[in-house]
């Protein structure tokens, strides 16, 4: 017997101590991950990353480690290209670097500038890590897929180009670990000029994915306007080298004249042409779709992120307002004063007063009491008909402004609103931005009450429009110009604008046209505004009244991370940081 | 505790920081049943409340400030901490019996905890029961140890955090119920709200989101009830080979299995399900297995030579899964809102260890120690080139109470100085298969669209071949005295350990990998200091006995080289716990030349009054701009000095025992200061509600307008402290009852109060914060216990 026992323990002993070693080669078992993938997935993510911020809607499986509500590539550049400036405002100035953002003051050490050049690089990582994967493809539709992710990068490189003056650049050509290098202005502009010509003949033909089979996807079109956008700004991003003017406007005629878009006329459901485009249907509504050539898709329930369409509806309501379109108002962004004038010069915007007598006589007027018999909250359709009763509603502006375009709230939903403010406490210290509305044309139902259906329309017709119209200003052609800039502002309804015109009527159409769409930094930059004391805007340099900044301010650091962490863009630093 | 690197050296790699051995009782060989009992009866209540404005103070507050109107406030003064927190009664029932069957000691327990938290409807069951048998085989040549665990648990979680946060921001000016009709949207509590646009058009009100809670009705309208079923075995073997008897061989297999259920339901009256409501549940997994065995060589030569060999091998196991699913319901369609799916919520991963190690005692002369251990362990978290790491330890020990010229003496126990070198290692990396490419599947939500139709996106993930073994070297010399027959007894201990390698999560270059960081062997760190305790029994007699037990240790601790920098002097790596303030910011850094996660901030300027000036900075470079180039390295939240205290006085059968701890030159960022500390229109009404503050802040008067006023040193608070941890007064009482041959063994009554009090010079709730950052706003509790322990 105890033979046997010595005999059994000595064997699981030894059983024990033999290899094992081969035991630590296992695999993952999370089945929300796999070893292999499906490339219309990998092409969805290229594409995702524009309207979304993650692997989990709304968040939760993020992109990129800070703050994802805050990491996305519509939000990030929109920090960098639109809060700076004359358009709008953040209320929350205790937020990371917002003042240096609101003031024109930050350095290299800028979180929000940070996010940005993060997202904007870990897009064109997984751009790169498309092409590679589909380098052995060559079907027609692969042809597309692979030119319109080429196009995406571009994009990407463009915005690199118009912030920072440089990239770190690499391409599917280069090893996945390897360090990026700096390309800058001229470099990088003839760069993206080639890369674009390259692939405008292998994306689908302009007007393609103009429909609802594929309404998303890139075209001919999209990469015209952008080479377009791209030859506008060719004096500055090549530091003077190079002026392809004519570049700009032979693109821009290309896309007018192959009358596969249209311009956003019609009225419909109470909403003017203009309007349409930025609700929640403009993924539907065939008035809308025809002017959106490259939109960034979101949805209430299937496409949700912070940083898109939930960014813009949200961040510009605040709760007590009506037709807020989403029960989640973060009271954050409101227009700075200089963004109204452009629309009423004589500051004559009509606006709620702060007088509580006229308010609480219409509340008894009209028995808006609670059940004890005191005066309570207005409902929904009681502040829009008291709104209307006092003249102060949008459509009140709409009116007064004379132009399509003037989409303000200054009534008294959610307070008490003022114009310009000379202490940054709240978000009524100015005027409600409305353009972006969680509504549907049709009148029908939103799938969410709290996510937005709108899609942001990244890419749209009318500014090939603006583009000619500013070439032929640029060559002394004011008659033409004229005649483009009318096109826009005969659809917006408003009164035609007539010789002679200067810089500032250019720039300022940019803005009534564009505002809030992520570009009027781009903007003041090609006209020499954005730095300097040629236009002093609310708050530039931090001051109510505004005041100079130095010009090394016209493009943004290098973050102080990618400083330390990559030698190449090391000696690269911008001027001034 | 085991704390030289040889002693811990058999443990393996997550025995790096040391290791605690608890031996649990055991029965003993022809024992006759022992049967105890033990039962506690605990009153817990909160042992310090945070400050916050009252109702009447904080309307004078408001009207006092330009830009905000004070008629829009409530006319109540609620005291919103009151209304959460509550004196919690709990108890314990332990019984036991131990013994010995010949050749065969057992022991059998079974207990029942039922425990209230001081936080509103939080509370705990726990029942467990426990079994060891020790028989020893063949004349003791074949021993066995199993013992087996069983627990059942049942809680109810309430969102303390949640509730805390938002009693400490909530307007102290409303109440707490609403008998208005607009309260039957909320189950009759006060909430901020706003109008509403259902399906259901009679629902005209909904929660406000941005503005804080009422925090009962937080507690009260969510259920959260999780039962828990968990299992520990264990088996160990040690076989003294027949007629080899110097050669034995000792298998120990154990394992784990815990498995949970969690029942998630909030009503659709709460603010954060408000309309919908939520149903849910949450399920846990979880098991591990170890097996190792190794085979022991021991001979003793006349006790002048006494030596023994060991080599072995060992396997763990590790494996996690769980799922959660669940939906809001439209109450006036029926139809699903938000539905969150098992398949898109599900998750598993497993790791594995495997060890070979061989160890060498030698003893010359009962008097000259030697030991030697080598260790290979390898984890399946790493790539094939980096899985092994070889850990090598040797110590030292001589016996000097053993030598001849110390015969004399006799009052002297012990001395013995140890010498000591050791390497251990670490793979907590955070994740399993870091070096292996894998893509991520989205969920429902973020789906990306081509037209109509919806796609799953596919996102690789950032991986890291490179990624190895974190390992510590440790160098410790001590001395152990020991004399009186044990009633004077001191150690001290000296050590020096440095961290290569050192694990942590840090930026990466832009455009190298499909991430913005990545977890990365970062540079490497020392630590050193000494430590010292001594136990001493100053007064022994027939009635009174006083023991003093005492340990001090400091410690210092240094980077000395980061990765990456590039020799750049300013390089640092962020790190630690963010703060409330801002988005995601990091107070603290690691540098070269400083302590690890020292927090990096501005230095304050201060008025003629002392007075700080809300984000005015030193500029420490003097370069005319404020960055992060003017921000420096002050203080650390790691002590420089910890320190325990107990003393126990025992009178005849009474005992009174009290313990106390000390920790100097740890350091705390102020979170709760700068978190209420905008004074301003903008810091008091935000998302149209108002947020509440505190006095100090008030008097700090900041306007959190245009400044980063949170980054300042201002906020780095010294929270050094003393604490008592408990008094004990117990009675012990002989056999009171007979009952025929049996008789009860006696037994002990006492009675504890626990976190009594403490002493320290910070402001915030509680000094204790071991992540540096003041943002866990659970309070402790301090609590008193009525207990009896009967043994039969």
């Amino acid at each position: 017997m105890r033979k046997i026992y010595k005999t059994i323990f000595l064997g699981v002993a030894a059983l024990a101590m033999t290899s094992c070693w081969n035991d630590l080669d296992i695999e993952s078992i999370d089945p929300q991950s796999s070893p292999t993938f499906d490339d219309m997935q990998l092409l969805a993510k290229a594409y995702s990353t524009l309207g979304l911020t993650g692997q989990q809607g709304p968040a939760g499986k993020g992109d990129i480690s800070s703050d994802e509500g805050e990491s996305g590539f519509y939000r990030t550049t929109f920090n960098l290209e639109v809060l700076p400036t004359d358009e709008c405002n953040w209320a929350w100035q205790t937020d990371t670097d917002i003042p240096q953002i609101t003031g024109i003051s930050w350095s290299s050490s800028s979180q929000r500038t940070q996010w940005c050049y993060q997202r904007l690089g870990f897009d064109i990582v997984l751009f790169n890590t498309y092409l590679k994967e589909t380098a052995g493809q060559n079907s027609e539709d692969y042809k597309h897929y692979r030119a319109e992710v080429r196009f995406l990068r571009a994009l990407h490189y463009w915005y690199f180009l118009d912030l920072w003056h440089k990239a770190p650049f690499k391409d599917e050509n280069d090893e996945a670990t390897a360090l990026p290098r700096p390309k800058e202005g001229k470099d990088l502009y003839n760069w993206l000029d080639t890369e674009l010509t390259a692939i405008e003949s292998e994306l689908a033909p302009v007007g393609t994915f103009n429909n609802t089979t594929n309404f998303g996807r890139v075209d001919q079109g999209a990469a015209w306007l952008l080479h377009a956008r791209l030859a506008l700004n060719s004096a500055i991003y090549s530091d003077g080298a190079i002026n392809d003017l004519d570049k700009a406007k032979t693109y821009a005629t290309k896309l007018i004249d192959s009358n596969k878009y249209k311009l956003a006329s019609t009225e419909k459901g109470g909403y003017s042409g203009y309007a349409q485009l930025f609700l929640a249907d403009n993924d539907e509504n065939p008035e809308a779709m025809q002017e959106i050539i490259l939109p960034i898709r979101q949805d209430g329930i299937n496409t949700r992120c912070y940083s898109g369409a939930n960014y813009l509806v949200s961040s510009t309501r605040i709760a007590g307002m009506p037709y807020t379109g989403t029960n989640n108002c973060w009271s954050c962004n409101y227009a700075r004063p200089n963004l109204v004038e452009k629309f009423f010069p004589e500051d004559n915007i009509p606006m709620a007063k702060d007088d509580q007598t006229a308010i609480d006589n219409y509340k008894k007027q009209h028995n808006i009491l609670d059940e004890e018999g005191e005066l309570r909250d207005f409902t929904e359709e009681e502040l829009i008909a008291f709104d209307e009763h006092m003249k102060v509603s949008t459509k009140d502006i709409l009116k007064a402004a004379g132009d399509d375009r003037a989409l303000f709230y200054a009534g008294y939903g959610g307070g008490i609103r003022k114009l310009r403010t000379d202490k940054l406490n709240n978000f009524l210290d100015g005027i409600s931005v409305v353009k972006f509305q969680n509504y549907r044309s049709d009148g029908g139902a939103t799938k969410d009450p709290q996510w937005p259906d709108m899609d942001i329309p990244l890419l749209r017709f009318a500014e090939a429009y603006l583009i000619r119209a500013e070439v032929y200003y640029r060559n002394g052609d004011e008659v033409n110009a004229l005649k483009d800039i009318n096109v826009l502002r005969n659809r917006a309804n408003a009164a035609e604008l007539v010789s002679p015109i200067t810089d500032n009527d250019i720039l300022d159409e940019w803005c009534r046209e564009f505002y809030m769409e992520g570009r009027r930094r781009s903007d003041l930059n090609r006209f020499g505004q954005f730095t300097g004391k040629t236009y002093l805007w609310a708050w530039k340099g931090g001051v109510p009244n505004g005041q100079t900044v130095d010009s090394h301010f016209q493009y943004y650091p290098i973050p102080q991370d990618d400083i330390n962490n990559n030698e190449y863009m090391r000696p690269s630093q911008n001027p001034g940081y | 505790m085991l704390k030289d690197a040889s002693a811990t050296a058999i443990y393996g790699s997550r025995a790096s920081n040391g290791v605690i051995i608890i031996t649990t009782k055991k029965g003993k060989d022809g024992q006759r049943p022992k049967v105890s009992y033990n039962g506690d009866v605990t009153v817990s209540t909160i042992q310090k409340k945070y400050d916050a404005l009252d109702g009447d103070a904080y309307r004078s507050l408001v009207s006092s400030i330009d830009g905000l109107d004070a008629t829009a406030l409530g006319t109540a003064n609620t005291n919103w901490q009151d209304q959460i927190f509550r004196t919690a009664i709990s108890t314990n029932h332990n019984f036991s019996i131990n013994g010995g069957l010949k050749n065969m000691p057992y022991r059998l327990s079974a207990g029942y905890n039922m425990a209230n938290g001081i936080v509103k409807t939080s509370a705990m069951r726990r029942t467990n029961l426990s079994l060891n048998l020790a028989p020893n085989l063949f004349d003791k040549h074949l021993s066995l140890n199993v013992t087996a665990k069983y627990m059942h648990e049942f809680d109810r979680y309430a969102d303390a955090g949640g509730a805390i946060g938002s009693a400490l921001s909530i307007d102290p000016t409303r109440p707490v119920y609403d008998t208005s009709a607009n309260g039957k949207y909320f189950g009759g509590y006060w909430q901020p709200s706003q109008s509403a646009s259902f399906s259901d058009p009679d629902w005209k009100l909904t929660n406000n989101p941005n503005a804080p809670q009422n925090p009962l009705a937080l507690l009260n309208n969510q259920y959260i009830m999780a039962h828990a079923n968990d299992f520990i075995g264990n088996l160990a073997i040690d076989y003294k080979i027949h007629r080899l008897e110097d050669l034995s061989l000792h298998v120990n297999v154990g394992g784990q299995y815990t498995k949970s259920k969690q029942d998630d339901h909030s009503t659709p009256y709460s603010y954060g399900n408000n309309y919908f409501g939520w149903n849910g549940e949450t399920h846990f997994m979880k098991w591990s297995a170890t097996a190792n065995a190794y085979i022991q060589y021991a001979h003793n030569w006349n006790n002048k030579h006494d030596f023994s060999v060991m080599a072995g091998a060992e396997e763990s196991r590790y494996h996690r899964e769980g799922w959660n699913a669940g939906q809001g319901t439209d109450p006036y369609t029926g139809e699903a809102h938000n539905p969150s799916v098992r398949e898109q919520q599900a998750w598993a991963t497993h790791n594995r260890l495997v060890s070979y190690f061989g160890r060498l005692n030698y003893t010359l002369l009962e008097r000259y120690m030697l030991t030697a251990t080598v260790r290979a362990d390898g984890s399946s978290r790493f790539s094939k080139d980096n899985r092994w790491g070889y850990f090598p330890s040797v110590a030292l020990a001589w016996r000097i109470s053993s030598e001849k010229f110390m015969e004399k003496a006799s009052w002297l126990d012990d001395l013995k100085l140890r010498l000591g070198y050791g390497q251990t290692g670490q793979q907590d990396i955070g994740t399993d298969f870091g070096y292996q490419t894998v893509y991520t599947l989205s969920n429902d939500y973020a789906m990306y669209p081509f037209g109509n139709t919806y796609y799953y996106t596919a996102r690789p993930s950032a991986t890291n071949d490179a990624l190895k073994w974190e390992s510590t070297t440790t160098y410790n010399a001590g001395i152990d005295f020991s004399a009186k027959n044990g009633r004077f007894v001191w150690n001290i201990d000296a050590y020096y350990r440095e961290t290569k390698d050192l694990l942590n999560t840090v930026v990466i270059p832009v455009g190298t990998a499909p991430a913005s960081t990545m977890t990365k062997n970062i540079g490497s760190l020392k630590n050193y200091g000494v430590e010292f305790s001594f136990d001493v029994k100053p007064v022994v007699t027939k009635n009174f006995t006083w023991d003093l037990q005492y340990n001090v240790s400091w410690n210092h601790n240094e980077i000395i080289s980061l990765v990456g920098g590039n020799g750049d002097a300013d390089y640092h790596v962020t790190t630690g716990s963010t703060i409330s303030r801002g988005n995601s910011t990091s107070i603290m850094a690691h540098t070269v030349g400083q302590p690890a996660s020292s927090f990096w901030v501005y230095q304050q300027v201060y008025d003629d009054n002392g007075k700080p000036l809300e984000g005015v900075y030193v500029d420490r470079n003097a370069d005319g701009q404020i960055n992060d180039q003017d921000r420096y390295y002050y203080k650390k939240p790691a002590a420089d000095v910890i320190m325990g205290l107990t003393t126990k006085f025992i009178y005849k059968r009474w005992d009174l025992s009290l313990a106390f701890h000390a920790s100097l030159g740890n350091y705390v960022y102020y979170n709760y200061l700068s978190d209420k500390g905008s004074i301003s229109a903008s810091g008091l009404y935000s998302n149209s509600a108002f947020t509440n503050t505190f006095p100090e802040a008030v008097a700090l008067g900041f306007t959190g307008e245009g400044s980063e006023y949170y980054l300042s040193d201002y906020f780095v608070r010294n929270a050094s402290y003393l604490k008592c941890s408990n008094i004990t007064l117990g009675y012990s009482f002989p056999a009171l009852v007979r009952n025929g041959k049996t008789k009860m063994e006696g037994g002990r009554i006492f009675f504890t109060a626990q976190n009594p009090f403490f002493i320290t010079k910070y402001k915030g709730l509680d000094p204790e914060v071991s992540s540096g950052v003041d943002k866990n706003p659970y309070p402790r509790p301090m609590s008193f216990q009525l207990g009896v322990n009967l043994n039969f």
